[in-house]
């Protein structure tokens, strides 16, 4: 007992001793962080320095033409340009405790689904105020991308690239096989699942969904709601509408492809779905449009074709866009200089050569297609049309709950009307909090 | 009796089999994979041995980037991090078990307290006190963070085997007329090999393998450390399977090796101690 | 007996003390600073509500189920990484031939980065390429495709089995040094007096190695309880949310909803959830002392 009491008084002795000094360190810390970027700043020579954190480049082709492009902006702006790289989680995890703890690059690259987080918590700056003085015009980019960037009518981020959740890709020769005619990819929800049907036999399957801890899956649940004529949040943005009919017939659509999968898909999430695809075990995935990069290492002579998502008996083919964001820091000393790297980096020239995605700017991604995708009129459709994810401060909480719908539909826990019921009463109380 | 002996030599035998099996099982799906092309890398059913052996994963993995820059950048970290969690550790394990001063039970407490937290949790206010201290982007601040994790626990098992050697012998020493610190040198530190061995170990690992820190607060790629650096393999959507197997086969090598030939000091260490107490 | 020397008692403690005291206590205060605010991003700029946060925490049931989740979790990981750990020690205790080897292979889980060996089971887990599946079909059982991460209840099955294999080679190690120093003449005496194996085990050994035992316990538990990356990268705390436990529940607060001030209560509430299990086997561990 003696010893307990001890703890205990020596934890809450520790706690109340630095409770001041700990306090008073905080503020210190913070205005001496701030200090020392504003003193490198001026003592790093004539030059400003301008640090952006980007995606690591899986092809040396765009990581070289990003070198140039950086080169000559360091040359037009007598300036120079820090870029550092980092892959997708690392750049995710790495952003936050530098941003928040008053550090952090210049230009921020963001997923479009972060962009909301980042401008509630004033991580970074509005930008229309140069945009009122420079050439930036919303039409010349994907209006979904366009949208995904704006928080509470200010635009916050300009977009970079672009993806779309997703096209259709299928195996030509298993279409052969089963007797399908492989230039007449399944165009409807019902055509896909008969084609589904007729493809899984042998060992393999049709297709593969999946519900692992990714939001892929929530992308195209949403894409497959907004393509039955529904809608994920009315107009005041306090209400989420994913319970409706076009919301439950989506989520029906997606978890009823179990019947035509590899058994296990709960637990799997998007790059597995792919490498079931690319290793012959199903004959259709549903994937972004960069998959295609995939397909031509692993599986280089695969026979394949790109097709729209299917979609629903009287509705369209509709996509979720993904991609990437350019935003200032708040942080920044160089928010000016930093509006012209992003200025720079999103015009139709430079645009054609250094995304990883395709380009946001519509020009751009016309050309970028034609030059390096297959079926590219497939990919350009889909884009023009796609949807975006609700940008609200707390999407991630949104998101989960969805996926935990899913997920509780696909495990067989639930069925779809009452998973989904479930999840809005919650989503709406988050978003009335 | 003969078949007693046999009976325990089989379940013996059996025991180490199904050990390594546990152990190895999945560096069995990493080897294999290791040695697979890229599209050979999924089959169904999955092939243990792959039909066509490849070693271009591990020249992949060798001239990736950095890749030895990375190596050596973790060596650093870990073996200074481990000198300096030693030194630190071995002083503070014998002030607590050797010296009498008033709050030696509260700090021994505060010691045991700190190994309780967690590093996910407090990794943003350690961001801004490693910015504070300008040590953001450095080995040093990387250094530190590591030996804030580490040397509660090092105290910890340092005490536990210091405690163990008794008190009599220094004194002996001492009464021919060595000092404290010729008593500690000459009596204690060579009976606590073995336990330095093995807290050593611990803090070598502990930091050769640390991920979110190393993420956290290094930028400069010419900085970053191994976990970090084989991670470079992962994409958002796609996961370069084949050559992150290879590096991580090349990293463990070396690492293998040396626990292989250290492992003797580490654990017959102490039988020598032992015995010669 | 412990010599008496205030002076030069701080000066060797000073060193670590200071380290402590900057880089987690003051790290630490300021998490229970945060933990004092609504910073929910949906509310606009963080407020101040004291204790408020703490009472709200529990209220959705969600902090509830984590710590259930942790508590499981926590004790089936640390139970059996001891209890394997032990067994692995005894066995490469004994001398034969290649023992050095198998020492040193055994030791290869823990060697391996911990998101390295966290991704490789996730190959290994796969329903249709995982080697798991693969094995249970070669040994005869049928071409089974168990969804090992998708299921929930299995989920937790499999993320405890990865972590025991990835951290019992500590408790091994530590384990194996304790039984060098039993003193190999008692063995004698009691092969003398006819005890067997057990009874060896129960009256000489295991009294022998109790000291480091029962640290390993402790330690093993402590970093189990706070061991993040194996659950982050197989399931993400899925399906359904049945393997969030509480450090990838912190993670997603703060890096995922950037809810800094949640996140401090949940690790406030964490830090006194282990420190109360550590007085308990602190406790535990004296109660037999004195036995």
């Amino acid at each position: 007992m003696k010893r307990i009491g001890q703890l205990a008084l020596v934890s809450c002795m520790i706690l109340v001793l630095l409770a001041g000094c700990g306090t008073n360190k905080g503020n210190n810390s913070e205005a001496s962080g701030s200090q020392s970027t504003a003193t490198s700043s001026v003592s790093g020579g004539k030059k400003q320095s301008l640090v952006i954190w980007t995606l690591q480049q899986a092809d040396t082709n765009i990581q070289e033409a990003q070198e140039n492009a950086a080169k000559s902006f360091e040359e037009k702006f007598n300036t120079e340009v820090q870029i550092t790289s980092f892959p997708y989680d690392q750049l995710k995890s790495k952003l936050l405790p530098a941003v928040a703890g008053g550090e952090g690059p210049d230009v921020l690259l963001l997923d479009q689904v972060w962009i909301a987080q980042y401008a509630a918590a004033k991580y970074i700056v509005p930008l229309d105020d140069y945009m009122g003085k420079s050439e930036v015009k919303a039409e010349d980019y994907f209006a979904g991308a366009w949208g995904a960037g704006s928080f509470k009518n200010n635009v916050y981020a300009i977009p970079f690239d672009v993806g779309v959740w997703g096209v259709l890709y299928y195996n030509k020769d298993m279409f052969k096989a089963a007797g399908l005619d492989p230039e007449k990819p399944p165009v409807t929800w019902d055509e896909f699942n008969q084609y589904a049907q007729q493809l899984t036999k042998d060992g393999k399957f049709g297709t593969s969904n999946w519900a692992g801890s990714s939001e892929s899956v929530q992308c195209l649940v949403d894409a497959f709601t907004v393509a039955g004529g529904g809608k994920l949040l009315d107009e005041s943005g306090k209400k989420i509408l994913i319970n409706e009919d076009a919301g439950v017939k989506a989520l029906e659509f997606w978890a009823g492809m179990s019947e035509f999968s590899p058994p296990g898909s709960v637990g799997k999430n998007e790059e597995d779905a792919m490498t079931l695809f690319t290793s012959g075990q199903t004959a259709m995935t549903m994937y972004g449009e960069w998959g295609q990069d995939t397909i031509k290492t692993r599986a280089p002579s695969m026979n394949y074709g790109v097709a729209n998502l299917p979609k629903p008996e009287g509705g369209e083919s509709i996509g979720t866009f993904g991609g990437f964001n350019l935003a200032i820091n708040s942080n920044s000393s160089k928010k000016d200089l930093a509006w012209e790297f992003i200025q720079y980096s999103t015009n139709y020239e430079n645009q054609k050569t250094i995304t990883m995605l395709t380009p946001a700017n519509k020009k751009a991604a016309k050309e970028y297609l034609e030059l390096t995708r297959q079926y590219p009129d497939v990919i350009y459709q889909q884009l023009t049309t796609a949807t975006y994810r609700p940008n609200v401060a707390n999407y991630p909480e949104i998101a989960d709950l969805q996926l935990q719908a899913t997920q509780k539909v696909m495990t067989g826990n639930m069925n779809a009307k009452d998973a989904l019921q479930e999840a809005a009463d919650k989503i709406n109380k988050l978003l009335n909090k | 009796m003969m078949i007693k002996r046999l009976g325990t030599r089989i379940i013996f035998a059996g025991g180490i089999g199904l050990l390594m099996f546990f152990s190895l099982f999945p560096f069995m799906q990493m080897l294999s994979t290791s040695l697979k092309s890229a599209d050979q890398l999924f089959t169904f059913p999955p092939a243990w041995i792959p039909k066509n052996i490849t070693f271009s994963n591990f020249t992949a993995a060798w001239e990736h980037k950095q890749f030895i820059h990375y190596f050596m950048n973790s060596l650093f970290v870990s073996v200074v991090t481990c000198i300096l969690v030693i030194i630190v550790s071995v002083l503070a394990a014998y002030s607590f078990t050797r010296l009498e001063f008033p709050g030696r039970k509260f700090f021994l407490n505060v010691i045991l307290v700190s190994q309780m937290f967690c590093m996910s949790a407090i990794v943003i206010p350690l961001y801004k006190i490693v910015s504070a201290l300008g040590l953001l982007n450095s080995f040093p601040g990387l250094i530190l963070a590591y030996m804030a994790f580490t040397v509660p626990v090092a105290v910890w098992l340092l005490r536990s085997f210091m405690i163990n050697i008794p008190f009599d012998m220094e004194e002996s020493a001492m009464m021919e007329g060595a000092t404290k610190l010729q008593a500690f040198m000459k009596v204690v530190v060579p009976l606590l090999r073995p336990g330095i061995g093995a807290t050593a170990a611990y803090v070598f690992l502990m930091t050769w393998q640390e991920f979110l820190f190393s993420l956290v607060f290094i930028t400069d790629p010419l900085k970053r450390t191994l976990p970090i650096g084989i991670m470079d393999f992962k994409g958002q959507y796609e996961t370069n399977w084949g050559t992150m197997m290879a590096a991580s086969i090349i990293i463990s090598i070396p690492v293998f090796i040396l626990f292989m030939v250290i492992q003797k000091q580490l654990i017959s260490g102490l039988t020598e101690g032992a015995t010669k107490g | 007996m412990r010599t008496r020397s205030t002076f030069l008692g701080y000066m060797l403690i000073g060193p670590s003390i200071l380290l402590l005291i900057v880089l987690l206590f003051i790290p630490l205060v300021y998490t229970v600073q945060i933990s004092l605010q609504d910073t929910d991003l949906s509310h606009g700029a963080p407020k101040w509500i004291g204790l408020a946060g703490y009472v709200d925490s529990w209220k959705d049931g969600e902090l509830l189920k984590v710590f259930m989740h942790s508590t499981v979790w926590t004790v089936c990981v640390a139970f059996f990484q001891v209890v394997i750990g032990l067994v692995a020690a005894l066995l490469l205790n004994r001398k034969f031939r290649f023992r050095w080897l198998v020492r040193a292979m055994v030791l290869l889980p823990w060697v391996l980065p911990g998101v390295i060996a966290a991704l490789t089971w996730r190959l290994v887990y796969d329903s249709q390429f995982g080697f798991l599946n693969s094995l249970i079909a070669k040994l005869g059982f049928g071409q089974h495709a168990t969804d090992w991460l998708g299921t929930p209840g299995l989920a937790m099955f499999s993320v405890i089995l990865a972590a025991i294999w990835k951290g019992f080679p500590f408790a091994m190690l530590m384990l194996l040094a304790a039984l060098q120093s039993v003193p190999h003449d008692q063995y004698e005496a009691a092969k003398i007096d006819g005890a067997d194996g057990l009874r060896q085990f129960i009256h000489i050994t295991l009294p022998s190695i109790s000291g480091v035992l029962k640290t390993v316990i402790m330690l093993v538990s402590i970093w189990t309880f706070n061991y993040f990356e194996m659950i982050y990268i197989l399931t993400g705390g899925g399906p359904i949310r049945s393997t969030h436990i509480a450090p990838t529940y912190i993670y997603e607060l703060s890096f995922g909803h950037f809810n800094f001030g949640e996140a401090s209560r949940v690790s406030v509430f964490s830090f006194i959830f282990i420190f109360l299990i550590s007085l308990f086997l602190i406790r535990q561990m004296h109660k037999n002392e004195r036995n």
